[in-house]
């Protein structure tokens, strides 16, 4: 029986539910299920949220390229470092240009506050206490 | 008698009484303190009397006269014309035989002892026995009575008159005759028991003089007695000298009479010097000595007897109560104390037996490197006498040194050492024993009065753990306030510059003048505070702050050490201090939530944690779980897209294999721009090729992309560079061509060329050629990802030896001579990719071997073409020379002969001189051979500066016109070292290669350079080792310059110290010979190239004032050349008296070189560097840069010849 006085019991539970494996069972759920992510004009992209990504990262430095051919001799590393960070900078704002552009932090948003997703969380929580058997004390919680 | 012994009483800081000696009386003054009746012998007590001294071995006691007799004390063995007289004292034994005269110098019945044979005394009842001595006197001769040899009893008393001496004698009775009064009842018990037999009790003896019958007691013939004073004539009291007559010796010096007066206390004559030497009053030579002298160490030898001096000392505490620190000092201490004086050879320490402690007692014994025992034991004295005044003070601890006499010396002092130990302990263990029983009797007494109080307990210093999160808020106040009111008195606060470093937290504070003063740092309050959980040290102006994370912990720090703690002073006196702390409190502040907080300045994650978390029941829990996990997802998925999406997809997408059309299309622009370079490269080995070597002297830049002495970095601006091509341009490449010059580039590369030992073997070393290239191109191949400009290099190098190939196999064609072999090896050449420029040049090769050939073929033309061109001369100056010149053949001649008959001028010529035409003839061209001969022959001396005629005296002797002065510029014309011509300034390539022959030959000096520079000259064959090598130094240079460019690559800035580092590689070869401009000058012994150091100006680096100082002294020693060269404002480089060669270079106004200073190793230094290319044998120069006088008569003319010469060097 887990008597937690010590550590904040939410924080402890939410590492049990990684260490069980349901978090990262989620994010590879997030990143590969169809993403149905739209465009700026409301078209919807085919396919998952990772190849949805990398086929825009594809085009966006393809882009790049034919803008400055010079990009593809020089060295490479350094390079695709500089176009990361380009395309990382201000939430993802690169995806967002064009027409076919994507609001990538948006997708994500919307993502993460899914009722569906949260309720998933919550079941599994729950089975997971109940599993655990963890009971909840109403002692204040002082890391000191 | 002319003398007297005085005993003086002891000075209380002299030693033992010294006491002068005069033969003769004694006298004594002290006659106060013996007073009482009875026996008084006069100190004769043992340890008196060792006081006393007398040179000539015996005593004297004196008995004042108001006690009847006095006694002289003679040693047995002594041997003195005095009273010797031997004495039984009462300490002796009584079995010792002494002998004793008794005399009564005041007596008035008997002061004359003239002379006394020796003869035995009736021995004294205890054995005593009483001898005579003989004594003479000169001066008592007058109380000799008319018998010489009379013999005396020693033990006679004299009667005095006075009711003293009546006492005295009465006293004295009771010794009964001839003892030794001492004692009066022995006395009475010897004349009871013993039968006295009375040796002398002779008729003879009884009736000549006062004698005391022992038997009656009574003086025998007082009858007869006379006062020999009844005239008073001499005083009662003292000495009297007498002449020989009997007669008072009033006027002489020698005798004086002295009046004793008994009630006068005796003064000690010496206290009389003694303040007159402190007064420096009539000071006399010698000086007052408080001690007796210490005869000075004597060194130990083979003559010495005895044992020989100790090299041992001991070392031990002065005082252990005072040495508190005497715990810490470690033997090591003392052995490395004590190293200072010898070597030390034994070193001991001893333990107390009862508890293993060390003693602190030491034992060291000295050596020396050669075993000589007097070094050891000097340093043994040296050791003793260092620490005899002031002691040993080893780690604030007192010791005592001293020399080792013996092994009992060192049991002495260990055994009181370990007494005192031992008493120490027992004092010790009684006290414990004490104060437990104390401590009992309390503890049931007091038990419940225990303070309980936690505030009470934390200013105790008692209370270490309390917590005093369970302290409420007005608890913790009045705590702090009791603190603060204990511990910081002074009510100081944290200094706000550190306040935000440190936080709300407790601290030590010690103040900065007490760590100053005692020269405390962090580390030894670190080291003694090490015990405490102190969380930093923090050393600021005011002082040292020690911070704890836990107040508690604080407190306690400040309770136990706080007044108590000591650290060792390092200031003068090195004593231990004691230390007190400030106790800094943190700020109480009354917390929102938890009550009180008493650190508020933790950051806000401390605040955040201390949130209450409060989950009331399952739901809340899980919602604040999801809540967590949703906001890690987040994060996660942000992370996963960011690595693992979109880095890896950018890094894909941009490999070059997904961008074909890009990449062929960048291939093929870069095969454009190889061929391009190619090209350039070409066009530039082709002028390089038709570059001629005057040209090469003034501008030998080559193409832009083959400066191969740009390598190193350049120091010439662009613009210069620029220049030197645009001449470059200027010159005419026909002109190169005829005369065979080539690039000073190649020449350097000739050595290669020069390698080739005959035409047959090219074939074989072109092929060897090919393959080295074949693998530098490899290499350049594997190097092609290092850098673009290397990449370039390369290229260059490739093309370079390319060119030499060629160049190589031009000038083998000009070798061999053949020119079918040439034109064919042309042909071979055509064959090959060679530029344009290659092509033009060799058509113009050809077409002058063309020429040269057309001179001499038959031609055959429609009219008749002049064979001779018409030489045209001065009608006006016909001369038989320009006449025989003109006329080439019989045509010119039969035309001549046609024209003087037409004057009517041959046939009178053939009349008049027919016979002497010839001679005349002959007369006339050869003095005009001559003439041009010595005209040649001076032109080549004065390098083409022709003889000014106006230094030509016609008709009389120049001698006639007395003496005047040359102008310079006429002496340039004969003196070579004045000749003003600038370029070129070859003084050694005339003096080493033009002699007469080639003076004969009248060949100019251009060829003679051209000569000597030719690719097969001696000179080059000389030099056949440097030759060889000469293309693994290209390599090695290569690889030097990989080098330099990783180290500039690794520094990020071209430096001059690598500039330096890499020419010095390349440092010239120079030497010194006469200059034209002034003395001697530096002269190159092989082609420089711009850029390039050329030498280092060395010499001595003195300061400026020196130089001055130098400057006027080499002027006044006659110096006059001036090689200081000045670095900055303070420094300046004396290369006059010790120096390198680079001081001879001379100034010029257009200069070859030019002098850097250069930083290396922090110093500066001057370094010549090449200003342009510079051609063998050439002179340096630079530019002195002498600042401007204004003075006219100070201003230094310059010779240097040059064109834009300024006249003056300052």
């Amino acid at each position: 029986m887990l008597v937690q006085n010590q550590v904040d019991q939410a924080r402890e539970l939410a590492n049990q539910f990684k260490k069980q494996g349901h978090f990262d069972k989620l994010k590879s759920e997030i990143l590969s299920r169809e993403s149905n992510i739209k465009t700026k004009e409301n078209v919807t992209v085919p396919g998952s949220l990772e190849t949805v990504l990398k086929n825009v990262t594809t085009s966006i430095v393809k882009d790049m390229v034919s803008k400055d051919e010079d990009l593809i001799f020089k060295n490479r590393g350094s390079t695709s470092a500089l176009l990361e960070a380009q395309l990382l900078k201000d939430d993802y704002k690169k995806f967002g240009e064009g027409k076919n552009g994507i609001e990538l932090n948006r997708y994500l948003q919307s993502c993460i506050n899914d009722p569906d997703l949260y309720e998933t969380i919550y079941k599994e929580l729950a089975q997971l206490v109940s599993k655990e058997n963890i009971i909840v004390t109403n002692t204040p919680n002082n890391s000191q | 008698m002319s003398g007297y012994n005085r005993r003086l009483p002891q000075h209380p800081r002299a030693g033992p009484y010294h006491s002068t000696k005069y033969s003769g009386y004694s006298y004594s003054s002290n006659n106060s303190n013996n007073s009482g009746s009875g026996d008084n012998l006069n100190c004769n007590h043992k340890s008196s009397r060792s006081n006393y001294h007398n040179s000539s071995g015996y005593r004297n006691y004196h008995v004042s006269p108001t006690q009847s007799y006095s006694r002289n004390y003679v040693h047995p063995s002594s041997r003195s014309s005095g009273f010797n007289k031997n004495y039984p004292t009462v300490s002796d034994n009584p079995s010792d035989s002494s002998h004793v005269l008794y005399h009564s110098h005041s007596s008035t019945y008997d002061h004359s002892f003239n002379s006394y044979n020796n003869n035995s005394f009736p021995r004294h009842p205890k054995g005593t026995r009483y001898s005579y001595y003989e004594t003479r006197s000169q001066n008592m001769g007058s109380f000799q009575d008319s018998e010489p040899s009379r013999y005396q009893q020693s033990s006679r008393y004299h009667v005095d008159t006075s009711a003293d001496l009546v006492n005295g004698i009465s006293s004295s009775k009771s010794a009964k005759s001839q003892s030794l009064p001492t004692n009066h009842h022995a006395d009475t018990l010897a004349e009871d028991k013993i039968n006295i037999v009375l040796k002398y009790d002779k008729e003879y003896f009884n009736t000549k003089y006062h004698y005391m019958d022992p038997k009656t007691n009574k003086l025998v013939n007082t009858n007869d007695f006379h006062n020999w004073n009844k005239s008073k004539q001499f005083p009662i009291n003292g000495f009297v000298n007498l002449t020989p007559d009997g007669k008072l010796a009033h006027d002489s010096n020698s005798c004086k009479s002295y009046m004793i007066n008994p009630k006068q206390p005796s003064v000690d004559p010496r206290e009389k010097d003694v303040n007159l030497y402190l007064n420096k009053v009539n000071r006399t030579k010698r000086k007052y000595q408080p001690a007796l002298a210490i005869i000075g160490r004597v060194s130990y030898d083979k003559y010495s007897i005895g044992p020989p001096p100790s090299s041992e000392i001991l070392v031990y505490p002065c005082n252990q109560s005072d040495n508190s620190n005497l715990i810490n000092i470690l033997d090591i201490s003392i052995k490395n104390y004590f190293k200072k004086f010898g070597p030390i050879s034994h070193f001991e320490s001893y333990n107390d037996p009862n508890n293993a402690l060390p003693l602190h007692i030491y034992l060291i014994k000295f050596t020396s490197l050669h075993e000589k025992i007097n070094d050891s034991a000097k340093a043994a004295y040296m050791a003793v006498k260092r620490h005899e005044n002031k002691g040993c003070n080893i780690m604030n601890c007192h010791f005592k040194v001293v020399i080792k006499k013996n092994q009992e010396q060192l049991e002495f002092i260990k055994e009181k050492f370990i007494e005192e130990n031992t008493r120490k302990s027992k004092l010790s263990a009684l006290k414990l024993k004490t104060n437990q029983t104390i401590v009992k009797v309390n503890s049931s007494e007091k038990k419940v009065n225990l303070p309980t109080d936690p505030r009470s307990l934390i200013l105790n210093g008692k209370s270490v753990d309390l917590d005093l999160s369970k302290l409420s808020f007005d608890e913790k106040h009045k705590l702090f306030r009791d603190l603060s009111k204990e511990h910081n008195r002074s009510n100081k606060r944290m200094p706000f510059d550190i306040e935000r470093i440190v936080g709300n937290k407790a601290c030590l504070f010690i103040s900065i003048n007490f760590l100053g003063h005692h020269g405390i740092t962090k580390e030894d309050l670190a080291y003694k505070l090490r015990q405490y959980k102190v969380a930093r040290f923090i050393r600021h102006s005011t002082g040292l702050y020690i911070i704890f994370n836990d107040i508690g912990e604080a407190i306690r720090c400040i309770n136990r050490e706080s007044g108590k703690m000591t650290i060792t002073s390092r200031g003068y006196r090195r004593i231990s201090i004691i230390v007190r702390f400030t106790l800094i409190l943190p700020v109480l502040i009354r917390s929102r939530f938890s009550g009180y907080s008493i650190d508020l300045s933790n950051n806000e994650k401390e605040k955040s944690e201390e949130k209450e978390t409060l989950y009331k029941n399952q739901q809340d829990l899980l919602r604040a779980a999801t809540k967590y996990i949703l906001e890690d997802l987040k994060d996660a998925l942000t992370i996963d897209i960011r690595k693992r999406i979109i880095g890896p997809s950018v890094f894909d997408t941009l490999n070059p294999i997904n961008f074909p059309d890009l990449v062929a299309k960048r291939k093929l622009e870069e095969s454009k721009n190889e061929a391009q370079k190619q090209s350039n490269i070409a066009s530039t080995n082709a002028n390089m090729l038709s570059t001629s070597l005057q040209d090469n002297i003034n501008v030998s830049t080559p193409g832009q992309d083959m400066d191969i002495f740009k390598l190193y970095g350049g120091y010439l601006k662009p613009k210069d560079v620029h220049k030197r091509r645009l001449s470059h341009h200027l010159h005419s490449h026909s002109k190169r061509a005829r005369l065979q010059l080539e690039p000073m580039e190649h020449f350097l590369n000739d050595e290669f060329n020069s390698r080739e030992p005959t035409p047959t073997t090219y074939a074989t070393e072109s092929s060897i050629h090919d393959s080295e290239e074949e693998e530098e191109v490899e290499e350049v191949e594997e190097e092609e990802d290092t850098s673009s400009s290397q990449e370039d290099d390369e290229v260059m190098e490739n093309a370079e030896d390319e060119d030499e190939d060629e160049d190589f196999k031009l000038l083998h064609n000009e070798f061999i001579g053949d020119k079918k072999e040439s034109i064919d090896e042309i042909e071979t050449l055509e064959t090959m990719p060679t530029t344009p420029e290659d092509e033009v040049q060799l058509d113009g090769k050809l077409e002058r071997e063309k020429q040269d050939l057309d001179i001499y073929n038959p031609t055959e033309t429609d009219k008749p073409v002049p064979v001779y061109e018409d030489n045209i001369f001065d009608k006006s100056q016909i001369t038989v020379e320009t006449l025989q010149e003109t006329i080439k053949d019989e045509e010119d001649l039969r035309l001549l002969k046609e024209v003087l008959e037409e004057f009517g001028v041959y046939q009178a010529a053939n009349d008049t001189k027919n016979k002497l035409i010839e001679y005349e003839l002959w007369k006339i061209k050869n003095s005009i051979n001559i003439e041009e001969f010595i005209e040649e022959t001076h032109f080549k001396l004065n390098e083409g500066i022709p003889f000014d005629q106006s230094l030509l005296w016609e008709g009389d002797s120049f001698k006639t016109h007395g003496f005047f002065k040359v102008p310079d510029r006429l002496k340039s014309c004969y003196l070579p070292h004045r000749r003003r011509i600038h370029q070129p300034l070859n003084t050694v390539s005339h003096s080493a290669n033009i002699g007469y022959e080639s003076l004969e030959d009248g060949s100019n000096t251009p060829v003679q350079r051209e000569e000597s520079l030719k690719p097969d000259s001696t000179e080059n064959a000389i030099t056949g080792q440097e030759i060889i090598s000469s293309r693994e130094n290209r390599a090695s240079n290569r690889r030097f310059q990989q080098d330099i460019e990783a180290q500039k690559a690794a520094i990020g800035t071209e430096s001059e110290l690598l500039s330096l580092n890499q020419l010095n590689k390349r440092r010239k070869p120079v030497t010194f010979a006469r200059s034209a401009i002034h003395n001697w000058g530096l002269y190159v012994l092989e082609p420089i190239a711009a850029n390039e150091m050329i030498i280092e100006y060395v010499g001595e680096r003195i300061r400026q004032p020196v130089s001055e100082m130098r400057e006027k002294r080499y002027l006044k020693s006659g110096i006059g050349s001036s090689y200081l060269f000045r670095v900055d404002e303070n420094n300046v480089i004396d290369a006059t008296k010790k120096g390198g060669i680079a001081r001879f270079i001379n100034h010029c106004c257009e200069p070859s070189c030019t002098a850097k200073i250069i930083k290396v190793g922090g110093k500066k230094r001057i370094v010549i560097y090449a200003l342009r290319d510079i051609a063998k044998n050439e002179e340096l120069t630079y530019d002195y840069k002498f600042e401007r006088e204004k003075d006219d008569e100070e201003r230094l003319p310059c010779y240097c010849g040059a064109p834009s010469c300024k006249g003056f060097l300052n």
